[in-house]
């Protein structure tokens, strides 16, 4: 360690050490006084919870046994029972007013979701609030259980999620009403708030943010969940359950088993809390009063802070004293210290320099002397060694002239085998990148003026030094090495001849040019390039044969300066390659042809492919005419269906005024004679009741052609379709059991709610059940099933055309009603859908029952069929659209 | 024992003579009939019923305009109305009660079916 370190170190010991230890007491004493204080506070606020908490279901059950008393049910429950179905009829308006002052008083005292009224069946026959969940006429959920416990003295139900934004959780709670001769007649139904008990338990928070109270109650299977709603997972509340004995909300746990107490624990989000405990024994639930420790112990922390900050600027406050004392006992030495390693690298002439006159001083005069001393012999050696090092670039650069000759020799050779001329120049300008080290080398040919008509851009330069004069010729770019490969720029692919440097070069007396500066000699135009490429050189050579025709240019950049040796070896080169194209000029005019008939070929390949693609367009808007036909005819379809419903609806309402008049009459006339006969006239008796059943056949005709004509008229509300599915069979279970029919229900959960007109689907589905009773008149089992799928087999409106209602992978609702009755041949059952037809006998069906739930379930743009052989049963399978956000 | 007034108002002749006839063969009633709801008023005076039966749709006046003339009448107001028609229709049974309408009937009527709507609106009121 340096020894300006070590006086820093034992500097700031001194000063910190002590701090420290002042602070760290502090701190502890602090902490404590604070821990207490919170826990104090957290006792008394679960004590106060635990009493909101347990007085709260008492005050509920006292209004309860206020209203189960009173004379009002002895005349207005019979009222609502007897006109709990026909709601506008006056009586029953009239009863529900006075009901509704009644409950007016407990409702404005406390306010409840619902007061309900239901009779000894559980269907509720008054609604307090028409706007709730229940309407009159639905059964009380787990009505069993509520009459039974109701009955026998109060029932208190679980605390249940309801979705409404004002109420989000309620409880039930229900109590008998007995007439005066105390016989138990019905219950009335409280659904109350669980807010008010809410705010209750969050009515003692502290200050901290996190302050939070927390109910929870035992679940099955030695777990228990939350019954309130949790402040960091609003999410939770009866739905996360918790294992007892797990590491989570130990609290609660504690709560749960009947302990009383607090103390640091970790709670739901399992985050270190302060916590207290308590259990309300008289509901067997649990009560947790917690504040997160970090935010408890806030104060504390700040303090802490201060702390290290008061630490941080004492050893700050050290380090400033400490770095002034040994600054100027550790400078000389580490100066001394530096010029040693200086002048050990290898720099002689560095001094020390110290001018003290301590025994540092002395030290660096000594050692300055020894240094200049040692320069004096390293001047003599250097001498010596550069005069070894130039003979050796001599030698070093004859070998490299020697090299280079060699390898022309070498390419020279090569351009004597047989191979295009395009390839010959491109090997000598590859060459002499290589062998020269160019940055590139290019050959210009001298050829016809092919562009000028085309755009040349030379041809268009009207002014200046660079005017293309020679239309009948200019230089072609032919092969290019090194940077540049391509030879299709610009300003390159031509190059008029006479004009800048390579067209001046082919044109001029010298037949050569050379510079080794050029970025600023004035015959090279652009400096600025040359200069951001690092081009030092530029040689340019006519390719000639000594005293006879000019053929092109042979040119190259280099980032070195071009030798006179390889100047010359350059020239010589350029006049080989001048023989080579002399040679090659006829052989490359008989390929260039051949190459234009090669083109010509393409051109006629392209035009058909043309030709094909305008094939294929024409096809693709044909099928999309046909598909627009396709929805034009469906569109058509639902009209024409749309005008007929609405003429038989009309010829309808006519006959059924104009027929059921006459029916009336010959009905009285019937009952009539009915009258007139003596009871042993049995014959005549007899023909009366065949004639009466004659007048129903034709007035159940004339209702269904009514209810046929009346489908179109949907009442859509949001409804649960295994509720309707239920309620219609609450209303054939009578028929059920006449006919022993057993029946099994396997109803989907998950089946989110939707549009129906409910009476229309309750129609379907009651004419469905009863066919199916009809078709089991030995008894048998008729199974009900609604589920979620995902289609996946075609089928009649079911595929990827553009009228399929439903296409493949589509998710949708579906409800099976199966029995397992004598069932019907194939090909019956195409026909069952048809208006009029029936496997009934004449008396039993119209012929109009299946038509009219097909119409119904196709209003609900669902779909309808029948599975069935003879002697295996029948199957109806509906199927319905998901509602729209449900899709995914 | 007092017999039950009942005003029956239908404009199907027929109907009207058959269903008297057999009202008043039970030996409880005594019937009054009228083809038209015109006068009903005036009627209601003079024949004092307990109840009225009423078809819906007739020529002059409809079974709607005749309830509300008798909603008007400080009498008329007071005496219950079935409501007998051919068409079962739901669609104004809640603008009928309001107009003092206790019940509906469909066509064809079966006697006893007549009789105990006849009974229960008497008992209701």
């Amino acid at each position: 360690m340096r020894i300006f370190s070590k006086l820093i170190i034992v500097f700031v010991a001194f000063i910190v050490i002590p701090t420290a230890f002042v602070s760290y007491i502090v701190f502890y004493n602090s902490k404590n006084i604070i821990e207490k204080e919170i826990f104090f506070r957290l006792n008394i606020a679960a004590d106060q919870d635990v009493e909101e908490v347990e007085a709260f279901f008492p005050k509920r059950i006292a209004d309860l046994r206020a209203l189960s008393r009173r004379d009002i049910y002895e005349t207005a429950f019979t009222v609502l029972d007897r006109f709990s179905t026909e709601r506008s009829n006056p009586f029953y308006v009239k009863v529900k007013k006075e009901v509704d002052k009644r409950f007016d008083v407990f409702q404005s005292a406390y306010k409840y979701v619902d007061i309900m009224i239901a009779n000894m069946d559980g269907r509720v026959i008054y609604t307090y609030n028409p706007e709730h969940e229940f309407e009159v006429g639905d059964l009380l959920p787990d009505k069993d259980e509520v009459i039974e416990k109701a009955v026998s003295g109060i029932y208190i139900g679980d605390i249940k999620k309801t979705g409404h934004e004002e109420h989000p959780y309620t409880i039930c709670l229900a109590g008998p009403i007995y007439t005066n001769t105390d016989e138990p007649v019905g219950v009335i139904h409280f659904e109350a708030d669980m807010s008010m008990m809410y705010d209750f338990v969050g009515g003692g928070s502290g200050p901290e943010k996190s302050w939070e109270s927390v109910l929870v109650k035992e679940a099955p299977d030695n777990k228990f969940v939350f019954i309130s709603p949790l402040k960091f997972d609003p999410g939770a509340i009866l739905k996360r359950e918790i294992s007892m004995g797990s590491a989570a909300a130990l609290g609660a746990q504690k709560a749960i088993l009947g302990e009383v107490g607090s103390g640091l624990s970790v709670d739901y989000r399992g985050k270190k809390v302060l916590s207290a405990w308590r259990p309300i024994r008289s509901l067997g639930w649990g009560l947790v009063v917690k504040v997160d420790e970090n935010e408890a112990f806030m104060p504390i922390k700040k303090l802490r802070d201060l702390l290290i900050f008061i630490i941080l600027v004492a050893i700050f406050s050290a380090i400033a004293a400490a770095i002034a004392i040994a600054k100027s006992i550790a400078d000389p030495i580490q100066k001394l210290c530096k010029g040693t390693e200086i002048i050990g690298s290898g720099n002689l002439d560095y001094r020390i320099g110290i001018d003290a006159n301590d025994e540092i001083g002395r030290l660096s005069r000594s050692f300055d002397m020894m240094t200049a001393n040692l320069k004096k012999t390293m001047t003599s050696i250097d001498m010596l060694n550069k005069e070894m090092s130039e003979r050796k670039s001599a030698e070093f650069k004859r070998e490299k002239v020697m090299k280079w000759q060699h390898d022309v020799n070498v390419l020279q050779q090569s351009l004597l085998t047989p191979a295009t001329l395009k390839s010959k120049l491109n090997s000598i300008t590859e060459n002499v990148v290589r062998i020269f080290d160019a940055d590139f080398c290019r050959i210009w040919l001298i050829r016809p003026g092919d562009r000028c008509a085309k755009g040349c851009i030379h041809a268009e330069v009207t002014s200046g030094p660079h005017i293309c004069r020679y239309r009948d010729r200019c230089l072609h770019l032919i092969s290019s090495s090194g940077r540049y490969t391509h030879l299709d720029g610009k300003g390159h692919a031509r190059v008029p001849f006479g004009a800048y440097k390579i067209g001046l070069i082919a044109s001029s007396e010298d037949h050569k040019f050379l510079t080794n500066d050029v970025t600023n000699d004035p015959r090279v135009h652009d400096h600025e390039w040359a200069r951001e490429l690092g081009l030092v050189s530029f040689a340019g050579y006519q390719l000639r044969i000594p005293g006879g025709d000019r053929y092109g240019v042979l040119a190259l950049f280099a980032k070195h300066p071009i030798s006179p040796e390889e100047d010359s070896i350059l020239d010589n080169l350029s006049n080989t390659v001048a023989f080579v194209v002399r040679q090659s000029v006829v052989e490359e005019d008989l390929w260039m042809q051949s190459e234009k008939l090669g083109s010509s070929l393409k051109e006629s390949f392209k035009s058909r492919e043309i030709l094909l693609s305008m094939l294929e367009d024409n096809s693709q808007i044909r099928d999309r005419l046909e598909k627009s036909l396709e929805k034009l005819k469906a569109a058509q379809m639902q009209l024409v269906h749309a005008e007929k419903m609405e003429a038989v609806g009309r010829m309808a309402s006519g006959i059924a005024h104009e027929v059921k008049n006459p029916l009336g009459i010959i009905l009285q006339g019937i009952n009539y004679f009915e009258s007139e006969l003596a009871p042993e006239e049995k014959d005549n008796r007899e023909m009366l009741l065949m004639m009466k059943d004659g007048v129903k056949r034709a007035d159940n005709i004339v209702r269904a052609l009514l209810d046929f004509s009346r489908v179109e008229d949907l009442k859509m509300k949001e409804c649960d379709i295994n509720t309707i599915i239920k309620r219609s069979i609450d209303l054939v279970r009578h028929k059920l059991s006449l006919n022993n029919v057993e029946s099994v229900y396997e109803m989907g959960g998950d089946i989110p709610k939707m549009f129906f007109d409910k009476e229309k689907l309750e129609q379907v589905f009651i004419n469905l059940f009863n066919n199916a009773i009809d078709a089991m008149p030995q008894g048998g089992k008729l199974f009900v099933r609604t589920y979620l799928t995902e289609l996946k087999v075609p089928g009649e409106k079911i595929g990827h055309r553009e009228s399929d209602i439903f296409k493949l992978g589509e998710k949708a609702i579906v409800v099976e009603v199966e029995d397992t009755g004598m069932g019907i041949d194939k090909d019956v059952a195409d026909k069952v859908f048809d208006p009029f037809f029936t496997t009934k006998n004449r008396s039993e069906g119209t012929g109009l029952g299946l038509s009219i739930a097909k119409s119904i379930v196709e209003m609900h743009k669902g779909l309808i069929h029948l599975k069935s052989e003879k002697g295996k049963g029948a199957k109806f399978t509906i199927i319905f659209k998901m509602p729209k956000g449900e899709m995914s | 024992m007092e017999k039950t007034r009942v005003m029956l108002i239908d404009d199907e002749e027929n109907f009207l003579k058959i269903t008297k006839i057999n009202l008043e063969r039970t030996g409880k009633y005594s019937v009054d009939t009228a083809s038209d709801a015109n006068g009903l008023i005036d009627r209601i005076r003079s024949f004092k019923p307990d109840i009225i039966m009423l078809d819906l749709l007739m020529p002059k006046m409809s079974g709607v305009d005749a309830c509300q003339a008798l909603k008007k009448d400080p009498e008329g107001k007071k005496i219950p109305v079935i409501i007998i028609s051919a068409l079962d229709t739901d669609h104004d049974k809640l603008r009928m009660y309001e107009m003092g309408v206790v019940d509906f009937i469909a066509k064809p009527v079966d006697m006893d079916e007549l009789i105990s709507k006849i009974e229960t609106a008497l008992k209701i009121k």
